[in-house]
């Protein structure tokens, strides 16, 4: 016992977890990310209010609380081509989605939850100093997006339920960008752009035992655009030019978008089960980024930057092994393919193919508790990137490492 | 338990996953870059803001092609740095702001850091960047030039030594040689005062185009003692002048109908012009005559050495026609040679200080105070415009634009023949400089030939910011890899300051 608990600690210590493709965060549950990112058929734990609310009148039981948060740690190198003449390397800060579900099963055929989770995010810090050759592209960028979604869970019969949820999505951006201005003493100028907007959306699916061992799981989770409105807008540059860079407001679009599920699992025999996981992201809504100012001058002029972002279908494939009676071991991998087209390189999602691959287990430490430690790893492709509107070319890489820990509890 | 254990260890190792993407190796190709020297004139010095400083020294594009060249078998790079910022001889221009809120250089009023810069370096020596601002193509071979020039005299070992034996005292590997600007761009930026000079004379006055005679016979000496030792290089060819701030500034007709100071007068100005317009028609020279315009805007008047001098004839005329005598006498020593721009001729930078002023020296001499104000009624002096060609009556005049850019091409192709004899590479940067005009971008910066706000050309008009060197060091390695086939990377723009601002 004691020894296996040092090797969960280790876990904690090392472990790691990868954000999936664009800026979407796959990360709302610890068995889901360790089995690759899957969940819409096999699903174990009220987790399920994300990635499957036709599920939870079947893993709800009383009353539960769950929680899990990750720690993220990427890095993106940049190499300019086709001469190398130059790198840069994004230093972010640790992100931590988390998420926390409450379910309470009102009878036999109802379940209610409750789920606050963060669907998607962004960190990426390229820096500030002159030897970041893409600060004027980008600096920093923090996007963050909280959901909260009352869920309702309906067992139709012994092998179907179905569920939905209404989605009340809050979401934040601060996002800074170099200014090619000096001041009398060398220093550059910046914009920093800082804005909040929400907006509802819902989500819905459906859960079916096929067979004794055939489980089939649908779900959908509706768009939601964050349209910021009055978002603050303010310049660092040498005050004889302040008059040019006002201090004023902006507002931008950005969707967060619909992503429709299909899984598929195999029980093999009474310990292990496996399931295969199709996800449609429907990244196209993300035609453009624009900043409209209030105020505008000769120097400060409303930017349209074309993304063209296409949906992308992620392919995943996880394994569920129930070692003993206390212990689950779960693996995964991955195959998420970026959503930016070749041409459209922007440094605020410097993205490329991935391919990930996941570990986890639970530990059951009574009836009522359950600990839980996830495992994420990805390296995307060696990208060759280019984007003629602003004149950069080069490859790029990411790497991410994520590690979750949670912890479920039934009253 | 062995199951976890293996779990556990195969997490780890994967803990320090991260972008294995690295920069390849760069190449030298055929090129042996272990001792390289570049030649040149200020360009090369690193010369900007109207002076030579030592953070421009520093960021020169030979140090910045250095950098480069020593990731592919490059060596030290040694330059005859001065122990200043504040720009020696003359101090550098900063952008200041003016009494009426407007941005422009001023010279700079900082702390005075040049004690030691006039003291000669050569026993530190010797220096891989042999720029001497200033020196033009002729002055190469031409022993004594030191003794006129103080960037020279800091690096010869001797008045006497000339600036290619100098140059050569440690022969190198690898050479650039950006020579010949000078002897165009002196007779240029003079507003064509000089003269297009040809044989053999080898005047001391730099605001004369070279004789290209003169001219080839330099650059094949330059060219052929550096490469005696079996040396490769760079030659790198002539922009064209007239493209560059200095000249694409100040527009020839910046007479404002709008402007108070300007507007209300223009019907008087009409009026004053009118009896002499009827001369210049008379005379068949209808093309000279002085208009105001009622609305938008008005040519500068300008005096145009190139025309013929009707001065006397519009004396007689004015006479005959009924005008006292020293009146007369006046207007055609006065307009007898002038007329208004047109958008062939570009006005030098430093015009804009005396444009719409009165001329004191003109007052001075006798001239009627309302007759004195550059630009509008007395004609903008000769060194304050390069004239483009102009159609006087019957009489097509060749403008100082084409004795420019005529002068120009012909370096061009000697550098060009040069380059092609020798089997080293030629860096086409007048095509370059042309392709710019329509401004550049690089990794979301635009860059652009504007003076100022362009972000290319520093405060003097002429000479590059260190970002414009960049930007030039990047064209020259480009060449380069596709000439020897080598693979040098190119220099970050962003990583290099830009125009500092008040």
């Amino acid at each position: 016992m004691k020894r296996k608990l040092s090797i969960i600690a280790c876990l904690l210590v090392s472990s790691s977890f990868v954000y999936a493709g664009g800026f979407q965060v796959n990360m709302q549950g610890v068995r889901q990310v360790a089995m690759g990112g899957s969940s819409t058929a096999l699903t174990y734990d009220i987790a399920s209010i994300f990635y499957n609310p036709g599920a939870l009148a079947k893993t709800a039981k009383g009353t539960q609380v769950y929680f899990s948060a990750n720690g993220i740690f990427a890095k993106t190198t940049f190499v300019e081509t086709p001469t190398a003449g130059y790198s840069s390397k994004t230093d972010n800060p640790m992100s931590t989605p988390f998420n926390l579900y409450i379910s309470h099963k009102l009878n036999d055929k109802i379940a209610l939850g409750f789920g606050v989770y963060t669907p998607f995010g962004s960190t990426v810090n390229w820096g500030n100093t002159n030897t970041n050759s893409l600060r004027y592209l980008i600096e920093k960028i923090e996007l963050r997006n909280i959901n909260f979604q009352p869920t309702i869970s309906y067992q139709v019969n012994d092998k179907v339920s179905i569920g939905a949820g209404l989605v009340y999505a809050t979401g934040s951006v601060v996002l800074e960008k170099g200014i090619p201005l000096f001041d009398s003493t060398g220093k550059e100028g910046m914009g920093h752009l800082e804005g909040k907007a929400n907006n509802i959306g819902f989500n819905m699916g459906i859960h079916a035992q096929l067979n004794d061992r055939l489980t089939l799981g649908v779900s959908y989770r509706s768009q939601v655009r964050f349209d910021i409105k009055n978002g603050d807008a303010t310049f660092t540059v040498p005050s004889s030019l302040a008059a040019n860079f006002p201090k004023t407001t902006f507002s931008a679009s950005l969707p967060m978008p619909q992503v429709a599920s299909l899984g598929l699992a195999y029980k093999v025999n009474n310990k292990l089960s496996v399931q295969g996981e199709m996800n449609f992201v429907g990244w196209e809504s993300y035609k453009s980024l624009d900043f409209t100012y209030a105020t505008t001058t000769t120097t400060l002029t409303n930017t349209t930057s074309a993304r063209n972002w296409e949906n992308v279908f992620i392919f995943r494939l996880g394994a569920h092994y129930q070692y003993n009676d206390k212990l689950e071991l779960m693996a995964g991998i991955a195959r998420d393919p970026s959503p930016v087209k070749d041409g459209y390189f922007s440094a605020e999602t410097p993205d490329a193919n991935r391919f990930l691959g996941t570990a986890g287990l639970v530990y059951k430490v009574s009836d009522k508790l359950n600990i839980m430690a996830s495992y994420y790893f990805t390296r995307t492709d060696q990208r060759d990137i280019y984007n003629n509107a602003d004149a950069v070319k080069g490859k790029i890489q990411t790497a991410a490492v994520a590690g979750g820990i949670g912890v479920s509890y039934k009253f | 338990m062995k199951h976890i254990y293996l779990l556990g260890a195969s997490l780890l190792v994967l803990a320090s996953c991260k972008p294995n993407l690295e920069p390849t190796k760069p190449t030298s190709g055929d090129a042996n870059f272990s001792s390289y020297v570049a030649i040149g004139n200020s360009l090369t010095a690193g010369y900007a803001d109207g002076t030579l400083y030592r953070s421009g020294q520093i960021n020169s594009y030979p140090n910045m092609l250095a950098e480069m060249f020593a990731f592919a078998g490059g060596g030290a790079f040694k330059q005859p740095l001065l122990p200043g910022d504040a720009g020696w001889p003359s101090l550098k221009y900063v952008l200041g702001v003016s009494s009426t809120g407007s941005l422009g250089p001023t010279v700079y009023s900082g702390t005075m850091d040049t004690a030691g810069s006039s003291t000669n370096v050569y026993a530190a020596g010797p220096y891989n960047n042999v720029g001497i601002p200033g020196i033009r193509c002729i002055d190469y071979i031409m022993p004594g030039y030191a003794t006129a020039n103080p960037y020279a005299a800091r690096l010869v070992n001797s008045p006497l030594q000339t600036a290619l034996a100098m140059a050569t005292s440690k022969p190198a590997t690898f050479y650039t040689v950006w020579l010949g600007a000078n002897d165009v761009l002196g007779y240029a930026t003079g507003g064509g005062v000089g003269t297009v000079n040809t044989g053999v004379t080898y005047p001391t006055a730099t605001n004369n185009i070279s004789s290209t005679t003169l001219f080839g016979f330099c650059y094949d000496s330059v060219v052929n003692n550096l490469a005696r030792t079996g040396a490769k290089g760079a030659l790198i060819n002539i922009p064209d002048v007239t493209s560059i701030p200095y000249f694409t500034t100040v527009p020839y007709n910046p007479l404002n109908a709008a402007d108070p100071n300007f507007g209300p007068q223009i019907a008087t100005l009409n009026a004053q012009f009118a009896q002499l317009n009827q001369v210049f028609t008379a005379l068949g020279k209808p093309e000279r005559k002085i208009i105001f315009n009622t609305t938008g805007l008005t040519p500068l008047l300008i005096k145009d050495k190139n025309l013929t001098d009707l001065g006397a004839q519009m004396t007689t005329v004015l006479t005959t026609a009924g005008l006292p005598q020293a009146q007369a006498a006046l207007y055609g020593q006065l307009y007898g040679q002038c007329r208004q721009a047109t958008a062939a001729d570009l006005m030098v930078l430093p015009s804009s200080s005396v444009i719409a002023k009165p001329n004191a020296t003109a007052v001075a001499a006798g001239v009627p105070a309302q007759l004195a104000i550059n630009g509008v009624t007395y004609p903008m002096e000769d060194k304050y415009v390069l004239t483009g060609d102009f159609k006087d009556g019957a009489t097509n005049v060749t403008g100082e634009i084409t004795l420019a850019k005529t002068a120009t091409a012909s370096f061009n192709a000697i550098i060009a023949a040069k380059a092609q004899a020798k089997g080293w590479a030629l860096v086409d940067m007048n095509k370059f400089f042309a392709s710019l005009q329509a401004g550049m971008k690089f990794n979301g910066v635009s860059f652009g030939v504007s003076f100022v706000s362009g972000g290319l050309f520093s405060l003097d008009g002429v000479h590059g910011t260190q970002r414009g060197y960049a930007v030039v060091a990047n064209e020259i390695i480009r060449t380069i890899n596709a000439y020897y086939g080598a693979t040098i990377p190119g220099v970050d723009i962003n990583k290099y300051p830009g125009i500092k601002f008040p």
